[in-house]
């Protein structure tokens, strides 16, 4: 019964608490790689600090909308972390949710974050949110499709069985659908958090941004929780990526050296992959705008194949 | 001991997707070098997957075939391309007469067919290595595809090869590729036929100031 008390506390804590590190690792390792010192690993906890200090400025033409994002980004993003195998591959949230709840809560925030950027009436609110749009059209059916391939390789939608599945049964794990469905996974990651072939994170020159665009009008506690919200974002798409198709390691019961060795692994799982991001940031640049839907017509084509050839070849 | 042969076929297989990726990249890029080098990453994974088959069936021949490919399709070929490239100031953009999102979803709709219609033969005679054959015949004719979408006269070229590695692939995955003779023959056409284009790359870009195919039909008077 403690167990079932633990595991979402820790589950929560790992998520919320480690997200912001995660970020800053991601910018630190960036930094180093381009010969410059970069700000602290722990910059981001500052922000949201100082974030949380500072009086919200809210714009007198905007409604309950702009008001009720933040919280509304924040805590779907906050189901979600209950919802994905992230210690353990029981899942606090079993019993009531499944993969295809965790894209329709990800859509839900970015619906309502979308909502804000027109509610404004800036300019650059509405392009950042119109783009946003355009992005994640394209991005979400290849994420739809490739959780489906998981899904339908070990016949269960939920998280908990696919994680435990696949654990104990790893010769699933070389199925060459799987591959296209990682693939396909990893471009819309990267498109879907706005790093950079797709976004960059840290520009606010007009033209460029998109997720920024969205976040303009915000401040003070209400931009804290956005950029929190999107940082667990981050954390939890790896998360997924990492515990589905790289399962070893995860604890499958509850027991305390278990979840010890599950942490430490994941530690390394998430900070490998992290740093295959900085990778590939670095090793490209940011493309335009209308050759995204090339990227992203590359990731639904290797989703559709991913789902197909799990059909024709049985 | 059927566990180590799955194992092993698989290994096969997820080498196959490897190399289909690769040329999907191919169709979606429209820089030249990345296309070079989505080549050259295409013909290791494929000297890598018929080392494996050497391997694991334990052919001797094969390890020959596995070590001129690897010389030839790694190393020389796309040193040779990368050669013509630098040595003709060639542009980086590759001009496509389809316009690349509707060239994506073409090709997808060519992997579809691939493996539709090699569903019925896989599922009698091959039990292991299921999507060689169907990811074979599908990069045999993405090759055909991209000489047809591509302007410029190496792409070209390197759909040419494309589509011999896809033959490559079938006659390796099916029936431990062809008899020796057979394949160093094969080799050394495409060799040949890689340095003649390459000749007729630099004549094209010689006289018409570009290696855009469509100048040749200026000729025709």
């Amino acid at each position: 019964m403690t167990a079932e008390i633990i595991l979402p506390i820790l589950q929560i804590l790992v998520v919320v608490g480690f997200s912001p590190l995660v970020k800053g690792f991601i910018n630190k390792i960036e930094a180093r790689l381009q010969c410059r010192r970069g700000a602290s690993m722990f910059q981001p906890y500052y922000n949201l600090v100082k974030l949380f200090r500072k009086d919200a400025v809210v714009s007198e033409t905007s409604s309950w909308i702009f008001r009720a994002t933040p919280y509304i980004t924040f805590i779907s993003v906050l189901i979600i972390s209950l919802l994905v195998p992230v210690l353990s591959s029981q899942v606090p949230l079993n019993f009531t949710g499944d993969i295809i709840l965790i894209i329709y809560l990800f859509a839900l925030a970015r619906f309502f974050l979308v909502l804000t950027s027109l509610d404004t009436g800036s300019a650059f609110g509405g392009m950042g949110g119109s783009r946003e749009m355009m992005v994640s059209s394209m991005a979400e059916p290849a994420m739809i499709l490739s959780f489906f391939t998981v899904a339908l390789t070990v016949n269960s939608t939920n998280l908990s069985n696919i994680t435990s599945t696949l654990l104990n049964n790893s010769i699933l794990l070389l199925n060459p659908s799987l591959i296209l469905a990682f693939a396909a996974l990893t471009i819309v990651l990267i498109a879907e958090t706005g790093r950079i072939p797709v976004d960059n994170p840290f520009t606010h020159l007009e033209l460029t941004m998109i997720h920024e665009g969205m976040m303009l009008e915000f401040s003070g506690r209400y931009l804290a929780l956005v950029e929190w919200a999107s940082s667990m974002k981050l954390l939890l798409l790896l998360t997924i990526l990492v515990n589905i198709f790289f399962p070893w390691g995860i604890a499958g019961g509850l027991t305390f050296s278990g979840l010890i060795i599950a942490f430490a692994l994941y530690v390394v799982k998430i900070g490998f992959f992290a740093f295959l991001i900085v990778i590939v940031e670095m090793s490209f640049a940011k493309i335009r705008l209308f050759r995204i839907p090339n990227l992203l017509g590359t990731a639904f084509i290797l989703s559709i194949l991913a789902v197909i050839s799990l059909y024709v070849v049985r | 001991m059927t566990q180590q042969i799955i194992v092993n076929s698989r290994a096969i297989d997820i080498l196959a997707v490897l190399m289909l990726m690769t040329t999907i990249v191919l169709i979606g890029t429209s820089r030249l070098r990345t296309c070079i080098w989505a080549y050259a990453c295409r013909s290791f994974m494929l000297t890598l997957a018929s080392g494996l088959i050497a391997y694991f069936s334990g052919i001797h021949h094969i390890y020959i075939t596995t070590g001129i490919s690897l010389a030839l399709k790694v190393i020389v070929i796309p040193g040779f391309l990368f050669y013509i490239v630098k040595k003709n100031n060639i542009k980086k953009e590759v001009g496509s007469y389809m316009n690349y999102t509707l060239a994506l979803i073409l090709a997808c709709g060519i992997i579809l067919i691939a493996y539709y219609s090699t569903q019925n033969i896989i599922q009698f005679e091959n039990i292991f290595m299921r999507h060689c054959l169907p990811i074979a015949l599908s990069i045999t004719l993405l090759g055909f595809f991209v000489m047809i979408i591509r302007k410029q006269a190496i792409i070209q070229i390197i759909g040419l090869i494309t589509m011999e590695d896809g033959m490559f692939f079938a006659a390796l995955s099916t029936s431990y590729g062809m008899p020796l003779i057979v394949e160093l023959g094969l080799f050394f056409d495409i060799l040949v036929s890689v340095i003649i284009m390459g000749i007729y790359v630099y004549r094209i870009k010689e006289s018409f100031d570009g290696i855009d195919t469509d100048f040749l039909r200026d000729i025709r008077e």
